[in-house]
């Protein structure tokens, strides 16, 4: 008995002295997840051209490239009831990798420098490009996270959407917080 | 019963059509607001559901990507539709995501927590509850809240039902009021002639038949009845003026038998009269008779036989002492003497001078005794005192005796009886005198061949009295002769 709460009080010292290390890591960890469940979510409202996929239940591969969490918060949402009739897949790419194998592509904020490399090969292989830095969209990017009061929101570009020959559907734009339209 | 005494035909049909109207229409009109209340409820309810859709699909995104601003920007367009009171978006775990909420309206009119799916009626107020998917997941829930007027709405249905149930009440009178002249004016048409009939008693009278159904039939039946009640009428009439002849043929022959009959009731009165005349003549000339061969018999007779026994008395003196002759002259002497008691008999039988000496009184009381003397049944003088002084003419005086003296002879020979009383007694101004026996009394009513009663009663008529008997078989009989007497207190103050 004296043994184990002798272990409770050390695991609460213990804890003391780590939480504020463990707070900001939690606190990544949500925002981690939030990020996951919105590319989930992104499938249901865009549409790729019909070649895009080989069969009618042909599974969304998502990239994951810099982001790690995401990548691994995807994978456990890959559990749960998929948001479209298509199976989602998640497969965490190299910075130097190609993108024409998968449909949607997750640049995280580290590594945010690959997407002026993979810009013109994802554009002709209709990927839907997600980032996660200021300024993204006009870098090229279609969807880009943003965060305002301490909420995760995001911006769509059309105009990129159109040339990479997706269309992001008309309610997904209701929610979103910027929208960059062609000029005409 | 109706609580309403209607007097036509007429207003018995309007009435009959009028409630039948509004009968029909009130059910129908219920019938139609049943109806159009459920169909307005699930109208209003089913809008405001389709309405919950279409907002539950704008919210799905907002919902899936944590944005309440889209959501109140969605709710913020319910501003279009004045009924909507209120709406809210919740999450999936029941948290109040975006409210929208019409002027005036308090806080806590949005719930905190979702509901069950589907709508429901709370007063004048619908809500509804809608859960938000997308794809198969639930995503959130949407709250509607809509006014609905059902007061209003059921006022403004009620006033048009009711003057559409007025108008066609009206209508469905005009209509009928015409229509029912059909049937209600043959009725009065014969019923006007019947009141006729029985005013005016005109038989003649006939009902027009105007149409072809049932009343048709009455006016024919009601003809057909009025003829036979014509004719027998006529009849009736007839045999009454029939029996009204005769009766007078009845009664003129009535009348003259009954002239008839009371000429020879005056005749037989006459006659009667005379013979009453007579017979009291013959009564005087009797009792004249009487007495004129009483004193005949007196004068010649005693006379001689008084002459005789001188005689012989005389000659019984000188005759000595022969014994031979002697007593053959007492012998006559007793056969005078005895002749002597024989005359003076029938002399008091002839004419009783007792009557003349003492009065009918102490005749009568002499009589009694005579009787009892001769005849061994023993005898009562009651004659009460007033009687006695009742004082009466001879004529009637010797009536009286001659009745008592008759009743006497009728106890000797047929009562049997061993008493019987003389009672006299005035009252009221009436003198009876009775005879009372105690024999074995006598049949009512007239013996054929009984001239001793037939004498009594003449004899009492002519004295201007009444003769009654009474008589009990058994218990004796009673002669009672009534006579008013005048002069019952000059009598008794001589």
């Amino acid at each position: 008995m004296a043994a184990r709460r002798c272990i409770a009080l050390v695991c609460a010292l213990l804890g003391c002295l780590l939480s504020p290390w463990l707070l900001a890591s939690e606190t990544a960890d949500i925002e981690a997840q939030i990020k996951a469940a919105y590319l989930y979510k992104f499938s249901a409202y865009v549409e790729w051209p019909a070649t895009t996929f080989a069969q009618a239940d042909s599974p969304i591969i998502i990239g994951v490239i810099g982001a790690d969490a995401v990548a691994s918060a995807l994978g456990n949402l890959q559990q749960t009831q998929p948001a479209t009739s298509r199976a989602l897949k998640v497969r965490l790419l190299k910075a130097d990798e190609p993108v024409s194998a998968v449909q949607m592509l997750f640049i995280g904020s580290k590594e945010s420098a690959a997407l002026k490399r993979v810009q013109d090969s994802a554009q002709a292989g209709h990927v839907l490009t997600v980032t996660d830095q200021a300024n993204a969209l006009a870098s090229g990017s279609i969807i880009n996270f943003v965060n305002i009061d301490d909420h995760i929101r995001f911006e769509v570009s059309v105009a990129q959407a159109e040339r990479s020959g997706l269309k992001i559907s008309s309610r997904l734009l209701n929610v979103a917080q910027k929208i960059q339209v062609r000029r005409p | 019963m109706p609580i309403i005494r209607l007097r036509s035909v007429r207003q018995k049909l309007l009435l009959m059509v009028l409630v039948t109207n509004f009968l029909s229409l009130l059910t129908a009109g219920g019938a139609l607001l049943y109806h159009d209340l459920m169909e307005s409820r699930a109208k209003t309810a089913a809008s405001l559901s389709a309405l919950a859709d279409v907002l539950a699909q704008g919210s799905a995104t907002a919902l899936e990507f944590d944005d309440p601003r889209v959501a109140n920007e969605n709710l913020a367009q319910l501003r279009a539709n004045r009924d909507i009171v209120s709406g809210a978006v919740y999450t999936a775990k029941g948290r109040l995501f975006a409210k929208y909420m019409r002027d005036q309206v308090p806080d806590n009119e949005i719930p905190a927590r979702p509901g069950a799916d589907g709508f429901r009626f709370a007063g004048t107020e619908l809500s509804v509850f809608r859960q938000v998917t997308s794809g198969q997941e639930v995503v959130g829930t949407v709250y509607l809240k809509e006014r609905y007027e059902l007061y209003a709405w059921l006022r403004d249905y009620l006033l048009i039902l009711g003057v559409v149930l007025l108008v066609s009440l009206g209508l469905g009178t005009l209509i009928s009021s015409r229509l029912q002249r059909w049937v209600s004016d043959p009725i009065r048409a014969v019923s006007s002639v019947a009141r006729q009939v029985m005013e005016q008693r005109d038989y003649h009278l006939r009902a027009t038949r105007s149409t072809e159904d049932e009343i048709g039939q009455l006016a024919d039946a009601f003809n057909g009845m009025l003829q036979t009640l014509e004719y027998e009428i006529t009849e009736r009439s007839n045999a009454e003026q029939a029996v009204r002849t005769l009766n007078a043929g009845l009664e003129q022959r009535v009348a003259e038998r009954t002239a008839d009959l009371s000429q020879a009731n005056a005749r037989l009165s006459q006659s009667h009269g005379e013979l009453q005349r007579l017979s009291a003549h013959l009564q005087r000339v009797r009792e004249d008779e009487r007495r004129h061969i009483a004193r005949n018999i007196h004068d010649d007779l005693g006379a001689s036989l008084t002459a005789l026994q001188l005689d012989l008395t005389w000659m019984q003196k000188r005759l000595g002492g022969a014994s031979e002759l002697q007593r053959k002259l007492e012998s006559m002497l007793e056969t005078a003497a005895g002749a002597m008691e024989a005359v003076r008999h029938i002399l008091h039988d002839l004419r009783p001078d007792v009557l003349d000496h003492l009065g009918l009184w102490a005749a009568l009381e002499g009589l009694l005794q005579d009787f009892r003397l001769r005849s061994g049944i023993r005898c009562r003088y009651a004659c009460h005192e007033d009687a006695e002084h009742v004082r009466l003419d001879t004529a009637a005086e010797m009536a009286i005796y001659r009745i008592v003296q008759e009743a006497l002879t009728n106890v000797l020979r047929h009562a049997a009886a061993s008493e019987v009383t003389l009672l006299a007694e005035v009252s009221g101004g009436r003198l009876q005198l009775s005879l009372q026996d105690n024999g074995r009394g006598m049949p009512l009513g007239r013996q054929p061949g009984s001239f001793g009663l037939l004498g009594m009663q003449e004899r009492a008529r002519i004295l201007g009295g009444e003769l009654i008997i009474d008589s009990i078989p058994g218990q004796g009989t009673c002669i009672s002769l009534y006579l008013a007497v005048t002069q019952v207190a000059a009598g008794a103050s001589a």
